[in-house]
């Protein structure tokens, strides 16, 4: 089938119609890939939302800007747009000087009476981004993109600029850490063990 | 891009941590949030604007704008072509220069020919 540009509505093409001024592909484009940003971003600052939204617009912008220069064969947008997020968003934190690593974060005290069972699942997002906040940032980043962002790991690999095998072992040491720190507080947060 | 959640080598341990995890996972996934009508109003705007600007941005290089604001590609090379005919003439003989401009074959005139009459008189 000859390649038709006007039925062609992946990212890219999206991207260079907006170049070209085509209104509707930029509406289509922030419905795509907006979404995708601020999840990714929020989750990487903490459930801070009103700065994800910044962090979120910021690199819009720059896809925008970029769009002329667009060449197919390399990056997907989507791919581009998860890595500006993520430097973003270490920008971000490391002017906060947040994120302190692991062994700096307080164990829970032992015994605490935790809240009923039955919390809404805020806290349950509230508890799982205080682990993630605990993580090294790259094992941060792989384990929202695979666990959150639902990205298969070579395409976390495309966005992180790292092997597979570089990729599974972030997944694996980060998941191992937040289970730590997760497992003692499942009771609390209202999960039994059927959950 | 697509969900895979199987792709992972899983052991014991790994199943073991998925299961302390996967609840959080999942309430952090519904919790996904979604753009709010602002932001989207904000993305859009900046869509535009940067459109905007490029659109009234001379297009091309630096080289390709100062060629536009001396006419064009056709004014320069009558350009060119008159800074090397310059060149050209000017390293060139007399002989040459006076054949081409035909001085060779027309007769001299003599400008001056009373001129010593005159100084005589004042």
């Amino acid at each position: 089938m000859p390649y038709d540009s006007a039925t062609d509505t992946s990212d890219a093409a999206l991207l260079r119609r907006h170049a070209a001024g085509d209104r509707t592909a930029a509406r289509l484009l922030t419905a795509r890939l907006a979404p995708r940003a601020l999840g990714f971003a929020t989750r990487m600052l903490g459930g801070d939302r009103a700065e994800a939204e910044d962090v979120t617009q910021e690199a819009m912008l720059r896809l925008w800007r970029i769009a002329p220069d667009w060449r197919d064969g390399g990056a997907q947008p989507a791919t581009w747009l998860y890595r500006v997020v993520a430097n973003l968003c270490t920008d971000r934190l490391r002017r906060r000087g947040r994120a302190a690593p692991f062994d700096e974060v307080p164990e829970p005290a032992d015994g605490a009476a935790g809240p009923e069972a039955g919390l809404i699942d805020a806290e349950r997002v509230a508890a799982l981004d205080a682990a993630l906040a605990a993580l090294p940032a790259r094992q941060r980043q792989a384990v929202v993109l695979r666990h959150l962002e639902g990205l298969s790991n070579p395409e976390i690999g495309a966005v992180m600029d790292i092997g597979v095998e570089a990729v599974e072992s972030l997944v694996a040491r980060g998941k191992r850490t937040l289970a730590m720190q997760l497992a003692g507080r499942r009771a609390e947060l209202g999960y039994d063990d059927a959950e | 891009m697509t969900m895979q959640n199987d792709e992972d080598p899983q052991t014991p341990t790994d199943r073991a941590e998925d299961a302390v995890l996967a609840p959080f996972f999942a309430a952090a996934r519904a919790a996904r949030p979604e753009p709010c009508a602002a932001l989207t109003a904000r993305i859009l705007a900046d869509a535009e604007a940067t459109h905007r600007i490029r659109a009234a941005r001379p297009r091309g290089s630096t080289l390709a704008q100062v060629v536009a604001l001396l006419g064009g590609w056709g004014a320069l090379g009558g350009l060119a072509s008159a800074a090397l005919a310059g060149l050209w003439i000017g390293v060139q003989t007399p002989a040459v220069i006076d054949t081409l401009t035909g001085a060779a074959a027309a007769p001299e005139v003599d400008l001056l020919a009373d001129v010593g009459l005159l100084l005589e008189e004042g």
